[in-house]
């Protein structure tokens, strides 16, 4: 499982790098599904089954379909722009500074533990119950706030009919 | 033998990267894929480190709550497209250096 866990977290980087570094929005959305991929690896191979297939149908069903249907829309018209020099070297600098604060962390004792062990997070018995008691009130939350994001997205792109566009000027 | 330090690590160097991208690129929609890979990071590092109180379903605290903060990430994602094509509608660029000028 070792061997998995570094294959897909090297995917995931590079993917990463790719969304970051790639001109075409497309290659983008593109290099972000291997990343979702790589990160449902990642997940699986800690042991956490579930959490990587709500993962995948999460980002690529929902999130990516959205991305690309945007791009799709809107994207293609413009040609992609070039980085600048002192922009990268800019950006490069402070995501180092702030990298540095990661150093003590890595100086930091923290016990290995084996992620094969926790049976409990491949337990899909154990998130519906956990959901669905423990947590009743946030998912009931989660779920409106989902509902009433969707209805106020489609309410607020909707174009005016041409009577109501003259009653509102 | 995959240590908690290594998982949090990988989530960190994603978000590292996604901070990055936010601040290289000029592209809207490209601006909120890597506002993503930072949300993405922060859920491997919350995976990681997914221990303390058990509830009594046998799941801990921490990974109980993934699956909620994951609809949450949807729904940003939702916002923010819709926002982008309201700000792409007025002002007819998604390149934030060209929107002073239009907005």
């Amino acid at each position: 499982m070792q061997a998995v866990f570094w294959f897909f977290s090297t995917v995931a980087l590079l993917s990463a790098l790719g969304v970051v570094f790639s001109r075409q929005s497309m290659m983008s959305a593109c290099w972000m599904f291997a990343l979702v991929l790589g990160l449902s690896g990642v997940m699986a191979s800690l042991g956490a089954w579930m959490l990587s297939l709500i993962t995948l149908l999460v980002y690529v069903g929902a999130v990516l379909v959205l991305f690309v249907f945007v791009l799709m829309f809107i994207g293609q018209r413009l040609p992609a722009k070039q980085i600048g020099r002192l922009r990268l070297v800019g950006a490069l600098g402070m995501v180092a500074f702030i990298g540095l604060l990661l150093l003590p962390f890595l100086q930091m004792a923290v016990p290995a533990q084996s992620f094969g062990l926790l049976s409990a997070l491949s337990d899909n018995k154990a998130y519906g119950r956990a959901l669905f008691t423990y947590y009743s009130l946030p998912t009931l939350f989660v779920g409106w706030m989902l509902l009433w994001v969707g209805v106020g997205a489609i309410k607020s792109l909707e174009s005016p009919v041409a009577g109501e566009e003259a009653r509102l000027s | 033998m995959i240590g908690v330090n290594t998982v949090i690590l990988l989530g960190a160097l994603l978000s590292l990267v996604g901070l990055l991208g936010m601040l290289l690129r000029k592209n809207l929609i490209i601006m909120l894929m890597n506002l993503e890979i930072m949300f993405l990071g922060a859920i491997v590092a919350l995976v990681g480190a997914s221990r303390g109180q058990v509830l009594p379903s046998g799941l801990p605290e921490g990974a109980a709550v993934i699956p909620l903060i994951l609809a949450v990430g949807a729904c940003e994602v939702c916002v923010g497209l819709t926002m982008i094509v309201k700000i792409f509608k007025q002002s007819g660029t998604f390149w934030v250096d060209e929107m002073d000028e239009k907005l």
